[in-house]
């Protein structure tokens, strides 16, 4: 019947069998759900763009010519700007400014998300009081305008003041999020079993919370990378950021700027517009992978016959 | 099971818990609880919901602070653990197993995982693979087996039975001395019932726990424990080894509830079951007395002014309650 509790010899040669860790799964996962893996072949064949640059688009994109305005040719595939540039080569030397203040400030907003969110639901009381009377007034502040004053004041932000602007902007939205979720965790059973089995603070957050509100953590910082990369070409697009280097947003202002629209310039537009759009849809595919890979209860519906295969019933 | 003796593993001497939520609500959880657990036994805290058993199950693992009374945990006061040391030894000592299974195991670790963190924590195995062997054995003993199979096993993959059976495991990992057993089988189908009572048996037996068992179930109580404890709105109103109290119940509220089981060879007799139930709240406000003089058949005036002391009867049986005191002492009542 059951096996006495006093060790047996049997039991020392036991070993565990290898499985595969939990990573690898996670990453075959996402292969194998359609969406995610569009999302992320979209997304990382434009972080592949923006690295192979000065392969794909010798030069600097910023050169002037004599070709301008110049429908796309066999030479300008995206065909030229006002100024002669070559559109072709600045949308892809777009992409590095736009990814980069994108990823940077999608990191800083999510883990002040995190810190302010998780922080104050967590150790609760004054602390908790203080964090989400600060979220709230956040919130309530729209963030655009905010971010316009806060550019200008800076006067055409560089990249480190616009990261710090969308940063401090975006934040709240998460924090929320995040602190309701850790109210619901902290007073399941199974937080409070970790404590009586002595776990610490920290390894409970750690241990016990963040595994279950990684895909939360993921989507928000997915979702934060899109508000961000959407806030920098506004910002960009009216001219707020430093007009001077090349970027999507930029592309758009100097476009509005000459009124490439007014002269038929469909070209000069288009070709940013639609990266920004296919960067954000990728990025919003795999959000929805995350969420069907995150609760394995939804996805696995087991293949025929293989129903509680282990199960033996108790 | 011989009747308890020796040094108690741990002591509760008057312990009283009250709760305050505004300015006018009072609840008293727990009133004047006294009671030891000696090594090696089941006892099995029995009652009601809303009766303070759960309450007394925080306040012995230090989840609540009590407002009155000592617990004493091998002769140390537990509201008096100072220092990170004493914390870990007591948290180690003193394990919990929670009525919910599908709340108490967290459902993305596996099962593996959830045994073996407990021995980390407390460094009670050093090395990793020596850690694999005995959550492999762990997984053995309490039945799931094969156990390499059920060590990746995450909850959601698991039934009731089997994740409570993780969970007495969890709390095994670290050889503790004591298990408070919050309704483990409450939230159980019937038929898997017995195998956890067994195998809180066979921890008893085997590995030598003391367990405080905690249910609302009569039935329960009488299969797995030693002596019962029986509580009514906050106080022990009856105490004694399992038979006596069953057999022979002396308080009033031990006699309806025990009424209240319904007995199938009555019903084989022609008869019905019983429906004198005892309501769960009755509406009789918060008095110095005794918390069923309201409900009581017997009860006297006295009742609702005192509490009344307790009444040694043959052997552990002892009873808080005048009706007996007098009948014991010859007055007429």
């Amino acid at each position: 019947m059951m096996t006495p509790f006093t060790a047996s010899p049997g039991d020392e040669g036991e070993a565990l069998p290898s499985v595969k860790p939990r990573s690898a799964r996670t990453w075959l996962a996402f292969v194998r759900n359609r969406t995610g893996l569009i999302g992320i072949v979209i997304f990382v064949g434009f972080v592949v763009l923006g690295l192979l640059a000065p392969v794909i688009a010798p030069g600097n994109p910023a050169t002037i010519t004599m070709h301008i305005m110049s429908p796309p040719t066999a030479h300008y595939w995206l065909g030229t700007t006002a100024e002669g540039q070559s559109v072709w080569s600045q949308v892809i030397w777009g992409t590095r400014p736009t990814l980069v203040i994108g990823f940077i400030a999608g990191a800083l907003t999510t883990a002040l998300s995190i810190i302010i969110g998780v922080g104050g639901a967590y150790n609760g009381g004054a602390l908790d009081d203080v964090a989400t009377m600060f979220s709230n007034i956040f919130i309530v502040i729209p963030g655009i305008p905010l971010m316009i004053v806060l550019a200008t004041y800076l006067h055409h932000a560089g990249t480190v003041a616009m990261i710090l602007v969308i940063s401090a902007t975006g934040w709240p939205f998460g924090a929320r999020v995040l602190r309701s979720q850790t109210l619901a965790l902290r007073k399941r059973d199974f937080v409070q079993a970790a404590r009586l089995t002595g776990e610490s603070t920290w390894g409970i957050v750690q241990r016990e919370l963040f595994p279950n509100m990684i895909s939360l953590i993921v989507a928000n910082f997915l979702s934060t990378i899109m508000y961000a990369i959407g806030a920098e070409v506004s910002l960009q697009f009216l001219g707020l950021g430093n007009i001077n280097t090349v970027s999507w947003g930029s592309m758009l202002y100097w476009a509005g700027n000459y009124q490439a629209l007014a002269f038929g310039a469909w070209w000069w537009i288009i070709p940013p517009g639609i990266c920004i759009a296919l960067v954000g849809g990728a990025l919003a595919l795999v959000n929805r992978s995350i969420d069907e890979i995150a609760n394995p209860q939804l996805t696995s519906a087991p293949k025929r016959g293989r129903l509680h295969r282990g199960g033996t019933g108790s | 099971m011989t009747e308890p003796e020796g040094v108690p593993i741990l002591s509760l001497t008057h312990v009283s818990k009250t709760f305050f939520s505004g300015r006018r609500s009072r609840i008293d959880a727990v009133r004047d609880v006294t009671f030891h657990l000696y090594p090696h036994e089941i006892v099995c805290l029995v009652g009601e919901s809303g009766s303070g058993k759960s309450t007394t199950a925080h306040l012995i693992m230090a989840m609540e602070t009590s407002t009155s009374g000592t617990i004493r945990y091998q002769g140390q006061d537990v509201a008096r653990l100072r220092g990170r040391s004493a914390h870990r030894q007591y948290r180690r000592a003193v394990q919990m197993i929670f009525q919910d299974p599908y709340a108490s195991l967290n459902p993305v670790h596996t099962a593996g995982y959830t045994i073996g963190r407990p021995m980390e924590i407390h460094h009670s195995i050093a090395s990793a693979s020596q850690r694999n062997k005995a959550v492999l054995r762990l997984l053995r003993q309490v039945d799931l087996t094969p156990p390499a199979e059920f060590y990746y096993k995450l909850p959601y993959q698991l039934s009731g039975g089997q994740r409570q059976r993780v969970a007495i495991a969890r709390a095994l990992a670290v050889q503790p001395a004591l298990i408070i057993a919050d309704e483990p089988v409450s939230m159980l189908d019937v038929s898997l019932r017995a195998g956890i009572l067994q195998l809180i048996l066979q921890a008893r037996d085997e590995a030598g726990v003391t367990f405080l068992y905690i249910t609302h179930d009569l039935a329960s109580a009488r299969y797995i424990g030693d002596r019962i404890l029986v509580m009514y709105r906050g106080i022990i109103c009856e105490e004694g080894m399992a038979d006596a109290v069953i057999n022979g119940p002396q308080h009033p509220y031990t006699k309806a509830l025990i009424e209240a089981v319904p007995n199938p060879e009555h019903l084989e007799d022609g008869g019905t079951v019983d429906d004198t139930v005892i309501p769960s709240h009755p509406s009789a406000p918060a008095s110095p007395g005794c918390p069923y003089y309201a409900l009581c058949p017997v009860s006297v005036a006295e009742c609702q002014q005192n509490l009344p002391d307790w009444t040694e009867l043959s052997g552990k049986h002892r009873v808080r309650c005048f009706h007996v005191a007098d009948a014991r002492h010859g007055v007429k009542t």
